[in-house]
């Protein structure tokens, strides 16, 4: 009888932790070592359909209001039942929500194994990081998404051992581009100019988090639109913080030459019509975008946070640039603007280090290694 | 309105605050309200006030937004700010004041700098810091109502409402012979120089973005150039329409407004639409009885006819006034005779009322002075002539003799086959002071743009278009909207001028000339407002005008004065003019009770000098 693994994915937007959970779960189901089952604490978002597709049976949510509330130990207990009932051997979580609620579930339920995820470096709040660091402790193992998370969960006093770095892993498919002759087809589709001579510098990032830094982006674009004459920005992706920065973008004077797309629901399409494709965030883990950035053939300008110079190999497939420096950002994007044989040579080599390094079959290897070592050390005890 | 001032870049130091306060206290007369001060670490921005929307401590300046991250300083009226901030609450913005400063902020958090600008309706001399993007942007209205100078200087731009402010505060170097030599030319300053080396003026219409120490300046708008078809009864009646709807928007104010009533057209039918908009108004006539010019009878009867309450302000044109307050209102060396009048209008306004609407800006748009006409002649006649025609005439011209009617007819034909080129050099001016040996040695080889612009027969077939543009470049921004902003910020009092409103501006712009010029009669648009709202003898009426005889005074109750103060000039020493010979063209010129112009402007420029210099 296979084995049973539980992935508790926080909820279905569109989100890096989200996309890579929701991927980890198709790529396990047909792997087939594994039965797999999911959970999450909001049952919404784009990517229920693709999650439902894996038809992975039911999906039970556990809506939390706060962790420190009944409601959080009521849901805790039905949770913990469900994996009784379904006799779950391994629980995965993925987020900062999810590891606090799985991992405390999987230890109210005894019986199965327990895996929590990091995938930022950026210091949570004082009282945050000390509720995490408990549901670090519940941990079997951690999964850290790049070298620079692991570096940080040590330096934060979670003990080395338990952490297993597993890059993210890329699936070329997905950012496989429609034929590029349809470049002006493409741009018209995502309400863009199709001015043959424009070149276009992509953001791919959610519009609801501050961290992205997308104000940096704007400030770059507007230094780089005084050198450039025929150079547009899209940022691609959606949330509340959209008409702020739309704002923003017309106070920067470049309101004409920024698109804000929204969900980009077909990224390689958008890439593919993309000249250079950028990442501005003060703090990230292991960044998906860059990785689909350099799985589309693209050079890549990018802030050296996390594990972003784990995947750049700066001036070789693209370069890294200190977060809030707008200045040497718009720099380096101007050199590679303006040399479109190097642009193409980095765009090159960042492909062929994706497949070799953060593809998805290294990621599911690694992931189902993690699981047969925990298992094996439990049978041990 | 307002005065401001500021220093930006990276080399604002201890000593900037100092600097901005200096300009300030150039500028106190302009806003006797309020005084403020905001730093930054890159960007001083200093602020007077004259409080006319919303006049509690709300609308204090410099005004903040994003806890500092954005401040502004702003000199002008935005008449649309309602609407505009109508459109901004909409987007979610909240407003703590009820003034048009605060419009402007969120407005450029919202659409940015350029976008807000094209948006606002009014006249203004804006700087806003943007602490964030490290950004200043200056700008100025269409139309240049209101002032704004700048200098760069080590790195950093310091800027405010006059180029005096600016070198009181240590910007700017010696006298710019450039400038000196176009004050003489002209007697004013165009925005294209200035009376310093190392000091600009912004043009009228244009931004200008400061960042990291480098300067970008653009033009937001410009005057149309192409004409309408439009009959003219259909311009009348739109004309009237845009009129009433101009006023409207000046008459809003947290004070009280006045209005100038002079005999003529435009100040009349101001009048004639604030009535008829129901206006609580006072409208004011300067009285010169013992002049032959006087317009106060004309006066007296519109009020009437319109039944607004009215008041005579009487001057004597007898009396000289004290040069003094002209040297004292002007940021530059300023010899516009009528100034003086309106420094008069201004003083005794401001007794009653902190805003006053003028009909300034309708002669210039709808045609009005007699020389529209000449040139509209002598394009006719260029237009019928082939090109062989304006080489010709070169050849022919100097046989004819300049006297009388031939001298006009020469002219007439001058501009026809030599076009903008002909006006400029036709002009008194520098070859006035040249034949009278005026020059000091520093000044006999200057020459200027505006006397040696091309002659061809092409400008000649569009006279009067590069007329009316040559003409807004240089005497409407140079001399007709200084003179009032000078004249009337001097007094702390606000002019509006309907006739400066931009969406008239832009009707009537696109007026063909025959319209403009209906049946040969100058300003015919506004003379037939005039005649079907108030009546057909002051429509009919010739435009008059109360002259201010400084050349008389100068053989008379000046001439004392102009001669202690020549004979131990700063023109003299610093090798500009010659004022012994000065002196002599005065000696052979008093008998004529009238003296030329050019000694005015000697005199005007000598007691600024010494004003700017500390010297009594």
């Amino acid at each position: 009888m296979k084995q049973k693994v539980l992935q508790f994915i926080g909820s279905f937007h569109e989100g890096g932790s989200e996309r890579q959970a929701v991927q980890l779960c198709s790529l396990l189901k047909d792997e087939g070592s594994f039965q797999v089952f999911a959970a999450t604490l909001d049952r919404s978002g784009s990517l229920l359909n693709e999650i439902g597709s894996l038809k992975l049976g039911e999906i039970p949510e556990y809506k939390l209001t706060s962790f420190y509330g009944a409601n959080f130990i009521k849901q805790a207990k039905k949770c913990a039942e469900f994996i009784r009932r379904n006799e779950i051997d391994v629980v995965h979580t993925h987020d900062f929500y999810t590891n606090i609620f799985g991992m405390t579930a999987a230890f109210l339920a005894r019986r199965p194994a327990r895996i929590a995820s990091k995938r930022e470096t950026l210091s949570k709040s004082g009282s945050q990081f000390f509720i995490e660091r408990q549901s670090f402790h519940l941990a079997d193992r951690i999964v850290a998404n790049a070298g620079a998370v692991k570096d940080f969960l040590t330096e934060q006093g979670v003990p080395h051992a338990k952490i297993e770095t597993i890059y993210n892993g890329i699936d070329i498919r997905r950012v496989a581009a429609e034929n590029e002759r349809q470049r002006d087809r493409i741009l018209t589709d995502f309400g863009l100019p199709a001015r043959e001579n424009l070149r276009f510098v992509t953001l791919v990032a959610n519009m609801r988090s501050e961290v992205k830094d997308h104000r940096m982006f704007l400030k770059g674009a507007a230094k780089i639109s005084e050198k450039f004459e025929n150079v547009r920005f899209i940022a691609a992706g959606e949330g509340e913080l959209t008409g702020e920065l739309k704002e923003f973008s017309n106070r920067c004077g470049i309101g004409d030459r920024v698109f804000f797309t929204g969900r980009c629901s077909n990224v390689a399409n958008l890439l593919a019509v993309s000249d250079v494709c950028v990442l501005t965030s003060r703090s990230e883990g292991f960044s998906n975008s860059i990785l689909e950035y350099m799985a589309a053939g693209k050079p890549v300008v990018a802030t050296d946070v996390g594990g972003a110079n784990e995947a750049i190999v700066e001036g070789e497939t693209g370069f890294l640039v200190n977060s809030e420096d707008d200045s040497t950002f718009s720099k380096r994007v101007l050199e590679l603007l303006s040399d479109s044989e190097k642009a193409a040579r980095f765009g090159k080599a960042g492909r062929e280090r994706v497949e070799r390094l953060f593809s998805t079959d290294a990621q599911l290897g690694k992931t189902i290694e993690l699981y047969k070592s925990v298992l094996a050390d439990r049978s041990k005890i | 309105m307002c005065g401001i001032a500021g220093i930006v870049g990276h080399n604002v130091g201890r000593d900037t605050r100092e600097r901005v306060v200096s300009m300030l206290s150039e500028l106190a007369h302009r806003g006797p309200d309020d005084e403020g001060l905001r730093e930054w670490d890159g960007a001083v921005f200093g602020h007077r006030r004259l409080s006319i929307f919303d006049l509690s401590a709300a609308g204090h300046q410099p005004m903040l937004l994003e806890n500092g991250k954005i401040g502004i300083v702003f000199n002008g009226a935005i008449y649309n700010f309602r609407d505009l901030r109508k459109q901004l609450e909409e987007k979610g913005r909240k407003f703590v004041s009820e003034t048009d400063t605060e419009v402007l902020l969120h407005g450029y958090r919202v659409w940015g700098f350029d976008n807000l600008i094209k948006r606002l309706d009014g006249m203004f001399a804006i700087a806003l810091w943007d602490d964030e993007l490290q950004k200043l942007f200056l700008v100025r209205d269409r139309l240049g109502v209101k002032p704004l100078a700048f200098a760069e200087q080590d790195g950093n731009i310091g800027f405010a409402s006059t180029v005096r402010a600016l070198k009181k505060a240590g910007f700017g170097s010696g006298l710019s012979i450039d400038g000196i030599a176009e004050y003489l030319e002209f007697g004013f300053v165009t925005d294209e120089n200035s009376i310093y080396e190392g000091i600009e003026k912004l043009r009228a219409g244009e931004i200008l973005e400061f960042h990291n120490g480098e300067i970008s300046r653009r033009l937001y708008w410009e005057l149309p150039e192409t004409f309408d078809e439009i009959s003219f009864e259909d311009a009348v009646e739109e004309t009237e329409k845009l009129i009433l709807n101009a006023v409207e928007k000046r008459l809003f104010a947290d004070v009280p407004v006045g209005a100038l009533l002079s005999g003529g057209i435009d100040s009349s039918l101001v009048c004639w639409a604030i009535a008829k908009l129901g206006g609580d108004v006072s409208a004011f006539t300067v009285g010169t009885p013992d002049d032959e010019f006087d317009e106060s009878n004309t006066a007296i009867k519109t009020a009437k006819r319109l039944g607004i309450k009215h008041r005579i302000l009487e001057l004597s044109s007898e009396k000289p006034p004290d040069i003094q307050e002209l040297i004292k209102a002007f940021g530059e060396p300023f010899a516009c005779a009528s100034a003086l009048g309106m420094l008069a209008i201004s003083r005794e306004v401001k007794q009653s009322a902190t805003v006053l609407l003028t009909g300034d800006g309708g002669d210039d748009i709808f045609l009005g002075y007699p020389e529209h006409k000449h040139f509209l002649m002598s394009s006719k006649i260029a237009n019928s002539a082939p090109d062989l025609a304006a080489g010709l005439w070169r050849s022919a011209r100097g046989l004819i003799p300049k006297k009388g009617q031939l001298k006009r007819a020469v002219s007439l034909l001058d501009y026809s086959f030599g076009g903008i080129g002909a006006v400029g050099a036709a002009r008194d001016g520098l070859p006035v002071y040249s034949e009278n040996n005026l020059f000091g040695e520093r000044l006999r080889e200057i020459s200027i743009s505006h006397r040696e612009m091309e002659w061809t027969i092409n400008s000649g077939r569009n006279l009067l278009g590069e007329f009316l543009n040559y003409d807004r470049k240089t005497r409407f921004t140079g001399e007709y909207l200084p003179k009032v902003d000078g004249a009337t910020m001097f007094y702390a009092l606000e002019a509006r001028s309907p006739f400066l409103d931009i969406a008239l501006w832009e009707f009537a712009a696109k007026l063909p000339f025959p319209v403009r010029l209906n049946n040969g009669t100058l300003k015919a648009v506004l003379r037939e407002i005039v005649r079907r709202r108030i009546g057909g003898d002051l429509a009919d009426a010739k435009k008059q005008g109360f002259i201010i005889p400084v050349q008389k005074w100068l053989t008379g109750h000046w001439r004392k004065i102009f001669e202690e103060t020549m004979r131990d000039s700063i023109l003299m020493r610093e090798d500009l003019i010659d004022t012994d010979a000065a002196l002599r063209l005065l000696d052979r010129t008093a008998k004529s009770g009238w003296a030329p112009r050019q000694l005015w402007f000697i005199f005007v420029l000598e007691s600024w000098l010494r004003r700017e210099r500390g010297l009594s």
